[in-house]
């Protein structure tokens, strides 16, 4: 085990967000932690790294008790990933990776052979040489993302953990952020725990959930078991969650119907737009929608007859009646 | 690249060094200076007298207190991760005139002359540059966001002012004049003595700033993970403030409360080095720091004529410029 709480109460200032929480983080694993806002996430994810301190209950790190490790072994232990920027826009990104092997270095901090082998890796598994010899000011925040990311792998810990990090990133580098995140546990042996809000991401590459409620209790599992015990829907408390495919569907009120012909993709993607407009697909209505094949959408009978190229069209014409 | 602008700036510093030594209200041929180096007894004893107790000092005041303002910059900039910091900015240098105030004032004036005077003075400009960091520096632990604490360091500093000019306004006229005289700011009128006890405060203070470089650089990121890193947060706050009050507040005692140098120094370091690691900034900060001291102490003599312009005048007029330049660069 390489990180673990043990009867573990969180909070500031002596006021306490949750307790009795034993989360466990085990080696080689990605561990997503999920939950709505404002739940204590943060607060956990500091005092399991030691920015806070436990109100009560232990933190472990290696089966070692957290509190007796110098700063020094701790560095060595486990690297970090907050959230914000560092605020230094002429900072070379080479020197900020370079900052990771100051646990190793000594009191002046040269480099030597194998911190330049390390630096050199953490450069290549985040995919950004091309960016060591760019300033942070220059960097995009995808980009920037990596830059922390290999610091910490710089660090060469056995154990990281990331606060959101894919926070402020557009869909594309989330996705590229978590299956990098995916890579380094499963190559590369890396415990690695974060924090996120992407469930759908989530649910496809951690190795387990903790999942924390809005009441501040923790559920751990993989993420399989999870939607099959029903405490995923129940932890965000939502409707909409579909077990079906993982992802949350859209509530629609659907008080009309009609029949559609259409194959395939077509289908599917016309099925969503006329949910949308609040029309259902039936087997048997007055109202039919036609695909023609390398043709256009054609609507017949109620609201009245029309063809469409596109089917924004066709939801904006059924949305006027 | 690196190591020709270290030469690059070392060389400007021998050129303006040797500019503050020949240049003055009377200017010196070249000759005389080796004439001083080679025999003491052959030489002019008027100029020797000019070379070695008016000019040497002078020269040596000046470079001394640029590098060490230049270095308390950084350390302070680096310390609040805000760009804008420096000892005059977060009230240290209004501790500091406090202190200095406090013992002037309440002495009747006649502790400013003397060794255990220079030794007073820089104990009250360097206790009060401290406690005046330290009240600051508890504001940070409780303030995060560093534009609030600037703010607050603006506060502080007037608030001190204002306790200054209570303080002018129960006092003598003459006590008035010595504590005036001080805070125009000058690298001039230092005696060796005074110049050797400006020395032993700045020397632990620098000293202390060298063997910080690696693990400011990690406080660059932030305290979380500066943490992270190995590094004990608490304690490296605690040295970083004892370093900055001991190099402002050695420097203050001295030559007044001399405006901008802390501030703008830092960025043209960077700006010259493009780096953000310390252990190339500190060497380049105490080099562009001691160029631009011995500068406007050059300019502020005005070479050919008796006039001497207030130092704080000459380094407002440089020194201002490059704030304006990092306002206008950030906003971008």
């Amino acid at each position: 085990m390489r990180l673990e709480g043990r009867d573990l109460s969180i909070g500031h200032k002596g006021v306490p967000l949750a307790s009795k929480l034993d989360p466990k983080l085990y080696a080689q694993e990605l561990v997503c932690f999920l939950g709505p806002n404002g739940v204590g996430k943060t607060t956990l994810l500091k005092t399991l790294v030691g920015l806070m301190p436990a109100l009560d209950g232990e933190v472990f790190w290696g089966g070692e008790p957290l509190a007796g490790l110098s700063s020094l072994e701790r560095a060595k232990q486990l690297s970090l990933v907050l959230t914000g920027k560092p605020l230094a826009p002429l900072f070379p990104v080479l020197e900020l990776v370079a900052l990771g092997r100051q646990p190793h270095t000594g009191p002046f901090g040269r480099l030597g052979p194998i911190d330049q082998e390390k630096i050199e890796r953490a450069l290549e598994l985040a995919q950004i040489k091309d960016l060591s010899n760019r300033f942070l000011g220059q960097l995009s925040d995808g980009q920037l993302q990596r830059v922390m990311i290999a610091r910490a792998l710089a660090q060469d810990t056995p154990t990281l953990v990331l606060d959101e990090p894919t926070a402020f990133l557009d869909l594309p580098h989330r996705l590229s952020i978590l299956n990098l995140l995916h890579q380094l546990a499963a190559q590369e042996g890396k415990s690695i725990l974060l924090s996120t809000h992407e469930l759908d991401l989530a649910l496809r590459l951690a190795d387990r959930l903790w999942l924390m409620d809005a009441q501040g209790s923790l559920v751990q599992g993989a993420p399989e078991d999870l939607v099959l015990s029903g405490d995923l829907g129940r932890a965000f408390g939502l409707s909409g969650f579909d077990p079906l495919t993982g992802g949350f569907t859209a509530v629609h009120l659907l008080n009309k119907g009609l029949v559609l012909e259409a194959q395939g993709l077509e289908a599917v993607w016309a099925k969503r737009a006329l949910a949308r407009a609040g029309w259902a697909a039936l087997p048997y209505s007055q109202t039919k929608l036609t695909k023609v094949p390398d043709g256009p959408w054609v609507l017949t009978g109620p609201p009245g007859n029309g063809e469409f190229l596109a089917l924004g069209d066709l939801v904006r014409h059924l949305r006027k009646h | 690249m690196r190591a020709g602008l270290f030469s690059a700036l070392g060389l400007l510093g021998v050129l303006l060094g040797l500019g503050l030594l020949l240049w003055g209200s009377v200017s010196l041929p070249l000759d005389s200076l080796f004439g001083v180096i080679g025999d003491s007894q052959g030489a002019d004893q008027v100029v020797r007298k000019i070379l070695l107790e008016l000019r040497l000092p002078k020269l040596a005041v000046a470079a001394l207190a640029g590098a060490s303002l230049a270095l308390a910059g950084l350390l302070m900039q680096t310390l609040f991760s805000n760009p804008l910091a420096g000892p005059d900015v977060l009230g240290i240098s209004a501790g500091a005139s406090l202190g200095v105030a406090l013992l002037v004032l309440a002495s009747g004036g006649t502790v400013v002359s003397g060794l255990a005077g220079s030794y007073g003075l820089a104990g009250a400009a360097t206790l009060g540059a401290f406690l005046m960091l330290l009240v600051v520096m508890g504001f940070s632990e409780k303030v995060g966001d560093p534009t609030t604490l600037l703010i607050l360091g603006l506060i502080f500093g007037a608030m001190a002012g204002g306790l200054v000019s209570i303080l002018i306004y129960f006092s003598e006229p003459d006590q008035i004049q010595s504590y005036l005289l001080w805070t125009f700011g000058s690298f001039r009128g230092l005696s060796m003595e005074q110049l050797w006890v400006m020395v032993s405060l700045l020397l632990p203070g620098l000293g202390l700033a060298v063997f910080l470089a690696k693990p400011l650089n990690a406080l660059l990121m932030g305290e979380g993970y500066a943490a992270s890193m190995g590094v004990e947060v608490k304690g490296l706050r605690r040295k970083l403030l004892l370093s900055a009050s001991l190099l402002a507040g050695g420097v203050t005692a001295f030559c007044g409360p001399i405006a901008f140098l802390g501030i703008a120094v830092p960025h043209l370091a960077r700006f010259l080095f493009k780096t953000a690691d310390h252990k190339v900034l500190i060497p380049a900060c105490l080099l562009v720091g001691a160029d631009l001291g011995m500068f406007s102490e050059l300019v502020a003599g005005v070479p050919g004529s008796s006039l001497s312009l207030p130092i704080n005048a000459v380094l407002s007029l440089v020194g201002a410029p490059v704030v304006f330049w990092v306002v206008l660069g950030r906003s971008k």
